[in-house]
């Protein structure tokens, strides 16, 4: 077998249910990868592995415009949500592809993604032609907050733990490659659903599917959006927004199984490739960031996870997976009495007054500025609650500063008159 | 962070061939972009900056969101010429010279953004509420900056308020005194008839008024804001030869030939002097290269650190090949019939004078001629001086009117005064100068029926 990628001095293969990547970057199941021709392209570009747009026994047509943007600022997308459903290609026409792929790139992962109903035969079914291409895995698509569960699929069964674990019970009955069930955040406690999978006999979760949503009103026409010929539908919300969900539902299944874990949602940059890492994923799916800025980011994604781990000593990117989760506890369990307080560098204070308004509005009332708008933080007053540093707009300029212990925890009363 | 967002201007080599405006606005999408990147500071510097005080990080905010009414509410809240200030400020030496951004990267756009919000209002025909008044007549004589200002502070507090105008349009320096590529027309049209619709009556071509005759006729109090309109001339040898021209006068003709569609005057292949280093100098130096002037030479006898125009206009000037003849003092005009050339004398600095800036002296023996063909003299303005001799209970000092800083109360009870005539020198400092005399002016009134 091939020998994973090094970049410079930071090996980044790994090891996912017993498939060998030479990175760890996917593409999800999504449009980047609606076709052979994108799939080859993407390989071509560097990821280490795709997972092919989800594959029904009927093709699935789509509305349009089925895209829409959560706005930051004048252009930036902070996030994003289609209403697009799994492939509105045959499934006859995608097998022999998969089938062509595969034996293009060999050394590449090519992952089918299926959905049906709550049906044995047809799982059972779709899994037995899908194998036979050749492909390195199945996911399954039981995840899918759109259009798809009002017909029985997608997320109708994946927010259920006996419909979870029926599935991945039928498709491992008849699958002779690793089973990767999707998991959605639309649930009340994702760790149900992802110890149901496994308890059936799932050799990965991937996670999370979209995250179901309502993207806003267009206040010119004063229709949803998007907006197909003036309605629209709840749909799937992905992109930057959506990354905190994602990096604790991916820690939540870490926590909660055993098994190996592809992070999706929000990732962009190998900053957020790593932190997905960290709280226990070992492979990563990319999409909203591709269909924004092309396949060609794999190589900054690649380049920024090596130089990260080399900086930081690292030899494998093996090492750095769920490098974070015995940092994450109960909150009840952290340290009430350690203190910190925070001070403002007079040298970079650029007196905009940000920190003062912020602390007196909605902190401690512990910031005052001089004459001249320099900010100076009072320290008996000050909490540490950390607001002034989120608020100012220079870099290193709030620095934080650990004080003694508090002899209990604080309680704070109100001054009288 | 991201830096500023350009503001499209005209390059040099195309504008100087026409009148049309240099500067054009921001369209919505840079709007929004430049709005962004304020850090919408607490106590911000920008708006004690601004002589009009408005709180600029509230109208940019309200901008970023797209909330453009509003933004056009907060700057209409202080500043009645928003459209006019927001091209003609000179913004890096106010509102944009001690904004925070710029301790990041670059100053945040506010002028460029105030005009952009005015131009809103402007093509959405947002128009004022009538305000209705309640309470006494006050007069306002001239309608330039301060006086617009005046009545419309004083409208809103709910007075009676005429203006009176002695030339034939409304607006003083708006409709006469600034080249229309920096202020289009329609823009200073469409501010002074804001200033109609809430509800002021401007007479316009009356006599000049005596204040005793308005007191007469029943006004409670008068505000003076007659302005700077008539050039100070250089009284040297020849001023009376063809191709002589007062600064504003070859300004005021140049802006009602294009208001009024009338053909402009040619320059085609002159070379023109102008006299002086205040801004009317430096825009008649650039209107003269519009006007097909071969060459344009601003002539000033101190240095360009003493140089009293703003130094962006100087380097708009420059750009546009003005040239600069500095440490020379004309003292004659030669030629017979029609200017053949300007002697001058070059100069020295010596120690500062009663200006504070320092004194040019003659150097003698050092006289030479410049070959023009055009000379143009703008070394300042001053009052009418038939309103002076109209109205000789109001003190004058050094050609100005004495007024109380506080109140804008001129020796005169019960007459107040703003703008140029006062202190001026910009238009926004004349707008705050006429809020500061209608603040005044209410408190006098108020107190006097007490």
């Amino acid at each position: 077998m091939k020998k994973g990628e090094v970049l410079g001095r930071a090996d980044l293969s790994v090891d996912f249910c017993g498939l060998k990547f030479e990175n760890p970057f996917m593409l999800s199941s999504a449009p980047p990868t609606a076709t052979w021709e994108m799939i080859r392209r993407a390989f071509d570009a560097g990821w280490g592995g795709v997972v092919a747009k989800t594959l029904g026994l009927e093709p699935t047509p789509n509305v349009r415009p089925r895209f829409a943007k959560l706005q930051f600022g004048e252009k930036e997308m902070a996030g994003f949500e289609n209403i697009e459903l799994i492939t509105d290609r045959p499934i006859e026409d995608w097998l022999p592809e998969l089938e062509q792929i595969k034996k293009d790139y060999p050394d590449k992962i090519l992952i089918a993604s299926i959905m049906a109903e709550m049906a044995a035969d047809k799982w059972q079914e779709l899994v037995k032609r899908v194998q036979e291409t050749g492909v390195d895995a199945i996911e399954l698509n039981v995840s899918c907050p759109h259009g798809m569960p009002e017909r029985g699929m997608g997320a109708a069964i994946g927010q259920d733990p006996e419909l979870t674990g029926k599935v991945v019970k039928w498709v491992k009955e008849v699958a002779d490659v690793p089973v990767i069930a999707k998991m959605t955040p639309n649930v009340t406690d994702i760790t149900l659903i992802a110890r149901a999978a496994e308890k059936n006999g799932a050799d990965a979760l991937s996670g999370i599917n979209t995250v179901l949503s309502f993207m806003g009103v267009d206040l010119e026409t004063m229709e949803p959006k998007p907006s197909v010929n003036g309605m629209s539908a709840f749909g799937g919300g992905c992109g930057p927004s959506v990354k905190p969900i994602a990096l604790r539902c991916v820690a939540q299944m870490a926590k909660s199984t055993k098994l190996p874990i592809s992070g999706i949602g929000g990732i962009s940059t190998w900053r957020d490739a790593v932190e997905f890492m960290m709280v226990g994923a070992s492979t990563l799916q990319v999409c909203t960031a591709v269909m924004f800025r092309g396949y060609r980011i794999v190589k900054g994604l690649k380049s920024g996870l090596a130089n990260y781990l080399a900086e930081k000593g690292f030899d494998s990117v093996k090492e750095v997976v769920g490098y974070i989760l015995p940092k994450l506890t109960a909150l009840e369990k952290l340290d009430f009495t350690h203190r910190v307080v925070y001070e403002v560098d007079e040298d970079k204070c650029i007196r905009c007054g940000r920190c003062y308004v912020a602390c007196l509005d909605g902190g401690y009332e512990a910031i005052t500025l001089d004459e001249e708008g320099l900010a100076t933080i009072d320290e008996d007053k000050c909490d540490g609650c950390s607001l002034c540093y989120h608020v100012c707009p220079v870099w290193d300029c709030i620095k934080i500063k650990t004080m003694e212990k508090l002899s209990e925890p604080k309680v704070y009363r109100q001054k009288q008159g | 962070m991201a830096g500023r967002v350009p503001i499209p201007t005209e390059p040099p080599r195309k504008r100087i061939r026409n009148f049309s405006e240099v500067v054009s606005g921001y369209d919505l999408q840079r709007a929004i972009a430049e709005a962004s990147r304020c850090l919408y500071c607490y106590n911000a510097p920008c708006q004690k900056d601004c002589p009009a005080g408005i709180d600029i990080a509230e109208f940019i905010d309200r901008i970023k969101t797209g909330d453009m009414r509003g933004a056009i509410e907060v700057i209409r809240d202080e500043n009645v010429l928003p459209g006019t200030c927001g091209r003609v400020c000179p913004v890096e030496e106010l509102c944009e010279k001690n904004c925070c951004s710029e301790k990041l990267n670059e100053p945040i756009a506010i002028g460029a953004l105030q005009r952009f919000a005015a131009d809103y209002e402007k093509e959405k025909g947002i128009k004022p509420k009538r305000l209705e008044p309640t309470g006494k007549k006050v007069a306002v004589i001239g309608s330039g900056p301060a006086s617009l200002a005046a009545a419309s502070e004083l409208l809103k507090m709910g007075y009676k308020v005429t203006v009176f105008e002695s030339r034939a349009l409304p607006g003083g320096l708006l409709s006469y005194g600034i080249s229309p590529y920096k202020l289009p027309k329609d823009v200073a049209d469409w501010e002074i008839e804001y200033v109609k619709k809430m509800g002021t009556e401007i007479v316009t071509s009356g006599p000049i008024k005596r204040i005793g005759e308005l007191f007469e006729e029943g006004f409670s109090a008068v505000f003076i804001g007659v302005g700077t309109t008539k050039s100070i001339s250089l009284n040297i040898p020849g001023e009376n030869l063809k191709g002589v021209h007062l600064g504003l006068k070859f300004l005021e003709s140049i802006i009602t030939a294009i208001s009024g569609g009338a053909e402009l005057p040619s320059l085609r292949g002159k070379r023109v002097a102008v006299i002086g280093g205040g801004d009317v100098a430096i825009v008649a130096a650039r209107c003269s290269l519009r006007l097909g002037a071969e060459k344009a030479l601003i002539v000033y006898r101190r240095s360009f650190e003493e140089m009293p125009a703003h130094a962006s206009e100087i380097e708009a000037a420059r750009e546009e090949s003005v040239e600069f003849l500095i440490l020379a003092m004309p003292t004659k005009i030669i030629g017979r019939e029609h200017v053949e050339g300007l002697e001058c004398v070059r100069m020295k600095l010596g120690p500062p004078d009663e200006s504070g800036r320092r004194k040019p002296i003659p150097i003698p023996g050092s006289e030479f001629k410049l070959d023009v063909d055009v000379v143009i003299e703008a070394i300042g303005q001053k009052m009418d001086e038939e309103f002076i001799r109209e109205n000789p209970e109001i003190k004058i000092s050094k050609g100005s009117i004495i007024v109380d800083k506080e109140t804008g109360m001129t020796s005169k009870p019960g007459v107040f005064a703003g703008g140029d005539a006062v202190r001026g020198r910009t238009v926004v400092q004349a707008i705050a100068e006429g809020k500061v005399a209608a603040r005044g002016i209410d408190e006098y009134l108020k107190r006097g029926s007490k």
